[in-house]
């Protein structure tokens, strides 16, 4: 049998079970100095955790603002005007299903072998630069992944296996390996919205 | 944006021996080689131009023409692998029908590699 006595005593509260009556001043003052300690210290943090990623989105809008600035503005055009003069192989592109080797088999017979690739060397070049920087920015944690990836992940998509076989007759003529592997490597880990790019 | 500069500077120190690509190939079944072998006059481009053949077509007539309208964007490619599936499309240019036309084409039931800038086809 519990004692009645025990039963009628009213709960506790929290407060009064950790402030107990015999604390003096001076502990109540120390209790109160380390809460704001903590506290303070976890807003240092927040705040620099929010600085950071506002850094970051600013570090990923200059890249798009860089996209959509000379010189890779110029580059895309000259990419752009390489296309519009190649109309048939276009719609072989377009209108038929390839494996990657026959792909390259097209270019090799039609674009690399006659020249006509020739007047796109240097944009291939930049823009592989360009996708390495974006690239390295995000895979580094120095730009935002979700703003880099909304904005990019499908050009770099259709672009990485466009010109995956420009890149390789790229390496082949210089002997640089890296020319378009990153580009590849940010391509196969970034995360496509679904929806379509922005144009920009 | 250094490194389009070294890249292009050593594009041009590179030696000419090391500017070759692989020899490339299209992978054909026997009959769709002597297709476009019989199918030459029909398909065979002026000197320095290239011709655009869909394997699926070959023998149906003239190729389909250019389309007017051109492309202004980077093309979406469609793309899949499959090593052992004969190619649909084959680019080739007057030389490579003038190769054709001189080539002995093994009459096999596999998949065979013609090598237009060798001149030369074999069996996979």
């Amino acid at each position: 049998m519990s004692n009645p006595a025990e039963e009628a005593a009213p709960p506790r509260s929290r407060i009064r079970r950790f402030f107990k009556p015999e604390m003096d001043i001076d502990t109540l003052a120390h209790i109160f100095t380390l809460v704001v300690a903590v506290a303070g210290m976890a807003k240092f943090f927040y705040d620099q955790d929010q600085a950071t990623k506002a850094e970051n989105r600013e570090r990923a809008i200059t890249y798009i603002n860089a996209y959509t600035e000379d010189p890779l503005l110029g580059t895309r055009q000259s990419l752009y005007d390489f296309w519009a003069g190649q109309p048939e192989l276009v719609a072989m592109m377009r209108g038929q299903q390839m494996t990657p080797r026959n792909y390259a088999a097209m270019l090799q017979a039609s674009v690399f072998r006659t020249g006509a690739a020739e007047p796109i060397r240097e944009p291939l070049l930049v823009l592989d630069s360009f996708y390495s920087q974006v690239s390295f920015c995000e895979s580094a944690g120095l730009c935002d992944t979700a703003i880099i990836d909304r904005y990019f992940c499908e050009h770099a998509r259709r672009d990485a296996q466009a010109y995956a076989p420009f890149f390789a007759h790229l390496r082949t003529q210089s002997g640089d390996t890296r020319i378009g592997v990153e580009l590849a490597n940010f391509a196969g880990r970034c995360t496509p919205t679904g929806a379509e790019p922005p144009t920009g | 944006m250094l490194r389009p500069i070294l890249a292009l500077s050593l594009l041009a120190a590179a030696p000419a021996a090391a500017q070759q690509d692989e020899t490339f190939f299209f992978l054909l079944t026997a009959p769709q080689l002597t297709c476009l072998r019989d199918n030459a006059e029909t398909y065979a481009p002026a000197e320095g131009q290239t011709a655009f053949v869909t394997l699926a077509d070959c023998g149906n007539g003239s190729p389909t023409p250019a389309p007017d309208a051109a492309q202004f964007s980077t093309p979406d490619i469609s793309l899949f692998d499959g090593t052992e599936a004969p190619d649909a499309v084959v680019a080739l240019s007057a030389q490579d029908f003038a190769c054709l036309a001189k080539l002995e084409i093994p009459q096999e039931a596999g998949l065979l590699a013609f090598y237009p800038e060798r001149c030369n086809v074999e069996p996979r």
